[in-house]
């Protein structure tokens, strides 16, 4: 009896490939359709992590300068309900030989408006943000020296959920604050920051950021 | 079709090393943020401890770089470092594995007593115009003899004559304090126009408690007023009301305690204090009435040598109906010694002299009132650990 023999060339058959063909088809639309109908999602949530990003980068910089700051060197002296949207301070650079502190130069850190923009209440850079701001650092603040650090751009105008009406309106205790507040409470320093970033279709997102430090000296 | 396998696997090989290198660079960020951040904390915990060490009578000093104390996982060093005989400057480094990070605390000793300062308000303290503090020291000789600095309206003294408050400071126009203004933690020290202080404003890093007052029980012996010279011998006694008398003396031998309801010396009276053989303490319970031209004082003109305790209460509380005590320093009256008035407000007229210290529950120095702080009193030894304050902290650069 003759077994028949199998066909020394082995692989897959046409109805295979084309079966294989049909669901990586398929699956690949699938694929296709979710992303399309995610990608707005997913940029919004690329915009909030990038907002989140630059705040929380921006405010631990701004932690880091003021910790070292002497109360009795601020500038205003943001103690009131409002705050203060600038401040102006000196670090200890160490003592004496008499055990006399040295004060640095004065150090600012202020918003002012972004690059390309005015506050002029329109979007003059083109960037969809009206009046958006920038925070920035200038050592020897008043001095032949100064040098300015930019530290975060398109700072909101104001704080989330206030307005500019004289009363606190999203009740963290600060009235009409700006996108860049500090408040002093004793030793202790509040900083909120709050920062936008473009989202999908065109929108912008807001990612604010609040953190408390105790001044040294 | 095996070089098409091939091409794929060299592909994805690629692909995976770079991910690999990507997400090894990233984790390596995130150590080297983690330990640095890590190594800011240990230096932190060896300033603390550091700190504790010097408030429980130790040294600062922890450890070497060659052997730094072990905290967990992590390691750290003090170096102490005296700049002054009062100033400490303690220098902690902390290490993390590769991480390092060093932080500066400078710390002053503050002497040990509360008789540090010429006027010292719990909740406020407020100088008038032309208002003056500087200091001397009474164990060096008297305040006219050391009154030669500057000229004119500037002539002082010492200049550590230091005012304070668990509160606000206020200098109107042309106050003078020749020393530091130090308000309350989160207070501040208001300068007005030519006023001046010739060291620092900063707020202190704690507030003073000021002891409890208690009253010793005598025997009450009743009133006395001094209508003639007269001289009483040291003991303890209470009188109910003592009035010395217009430009009479009352000598009292020391030591001596004496408790009294109301106290007044009318216009050009003394009380003069003989502490050859000790001090003189006065409690005052009710009213206090320095009349003008007046003087409570020493013999030898040392603050240290005569305590006055007024126990008054001027202020009105709102939930309390009582009858307010008087509390009078009038003009022209000269005080040698300490005062501790807890719970008075203290105006004191203009042309009031001050020699010593006084602590009130507020104090307002009116125009041209004098006070001369007596350095002597920070020289008496008190028995309680020595306590710092805080002058100076910074991150210093971590280099190896």
């Amino acid at each position: 009896m003759r077994i028949p023999r199998r066909s020394s060339r082995s692989g897959f058959t046409l109805l295979e490939v084309a079966i294989v063909a049909i669901i990586v088809s398929v699956v690949l639309a699938a694929v296709g359709l979710f992303e399309l109908s995610n990608r707005k999602t997913l940029q919004q949530f690329s915009a909030v992590g990038t907002a989140q990003d630059h705040a929380h980068k921006a405010l631990e910089k701004v932690l880091t300068e003021l910790e070292g700051a002497s109360i009795s060197t601020l500038v205003p002296d943001p103690t009131g309900a409002l705050g203060a949207d600038e401040i102006v301070y000196q670090k200890s650079t160490g003592v004496n030989s008499s055990g006399i502190v040295v004060w640095s130069t004065r150090t600012r850190i202020a918003m002012a408006a972004d690059d390309g923009e005015l506050l002029n209440g329109a979007d003059d850079n083109g960037n969809g943000m009206t009046d958006e701001r920038k925070l920035s650092i200038t050592y020897n603040y008043g001095t032949g020296a100064a040098r300015t650090v930019t530290i975060a751009h398109r700072i909101c105008t104001l704080f989330p959920e206030e307005l500019a009406n004289g009363t606190d309106d999203n009740g963290n205790g600060v009235i009409d604050e700006k996108g860049f507040n500090v408040q002093r409470v004793g030793n202790l320093l509040s900083l909120r920051l709050a920062i936008s970033a473009l989202g999908g279709g065109g929108k912008w997102v807001t990612w604010s950021e609040t953190s408390t430090l105790r001044l040294r000296n | 079709m095996l070089s098409i396998v091939a091409v794929m696997l060299l592909a994805m090989s690629g692909l995976a090393v770079a991910l690999l290198r990507t997400s090894k660079a990233s984790s390596s960020l995130q150590r080297q943020d983690r330990e640095n951040a890590h190594a800011r904390y240990v230096a932190q915990a060896g300033l603390s401890t550091a700190m504790f060490n010097l408030q429980t009578g130790h040294s600062g000093a922890l450890g070497t770089e060659q052997t730094p104390v072990r905290w967990d996982r992590s390691q750290y060093y003090v170096t102490q470092q005296n700049v002054t005989p009062e100033v400490i400057r303690l220098t902690a480094t902390g290490l993390d594995d590769r991480a390092g990070a060093r932080q500066e605390l400078v710390v002053r000793q503050l002497p040990n007593t509360i008789w540090r300062f010429g006027a010292f308000g719990l909740e406020r303290l407020h100088l008038d115009s032309n208002a003056r503090v500087d200091s001397y020291n009474s164990d060096t000789g008297t305040y006219t003899v050391q009154n030669v600095n500057g000229t004119g309206t500037n002539k002082h003294a010492n200049p550590n004559g230091d005012v304070g408050s668990n509160g606000n400071i206020s200098l109107d126009q042309n106050a003078k304090v020749w020393g530091d203004a130090a308000p309350g933690p989160s207070h501040s020290a208001t300068v007005l126009g030519n006023a001046f202080v010739t060291g620092s404003t900063s707020a202190a890093s704690s507030t003073m408690v000021a002891p409890t007052v208690t009253v010793p029980n005598y025997t009450s012996l009743g009133p006395l007023t001094v209508s003639s010279t007269t001289t009483l011998p040291s003991g303890n006694r209470t009188y109910t009301d003592l009035v010395v008398g217009t430009n009479k003396t009352l000598n009292i031998t020391g030591p001596a305690n004496i408790v009294i309801s109301n106290l007044t010396l009318q216009s050009g009276a003394k009380i003069k204090v003989d502490a050859t053989n000790g001090i003189v303490e006065f409690w005052v319970i009710d009213n206090f009435i320095l009349n003008s031209n007046s003087e409570i004082a020493p013999t030898n003109y040392k603050s240290k040598n005569l305590r006055l305790n007024l126990l008054s209460d001027n202020v009105i509380n709102p939930e309390m109906n009582v009858v307010l005590d008087t509390v009078s320093f009038d003009s022209n009256s000269k005080f040698f010694g300490t005062i501790l008035a807890p719970s008075a407000a203290i105006v004191v007229n203009s042309n009031f002299e001050m020699f010593g210290s006084m602590i009130a529950r507020s104090v307002d120095l009116h125009s041209n009132a004098n006070f001369h702080f007596d350095e002597a009193l920070m020289n008496a030894t008190g028995t309680s650990l020595p306590t710092f304050e805080t002058i100076s902290w910074r991150e210093v650069p971590y280099a190896h």
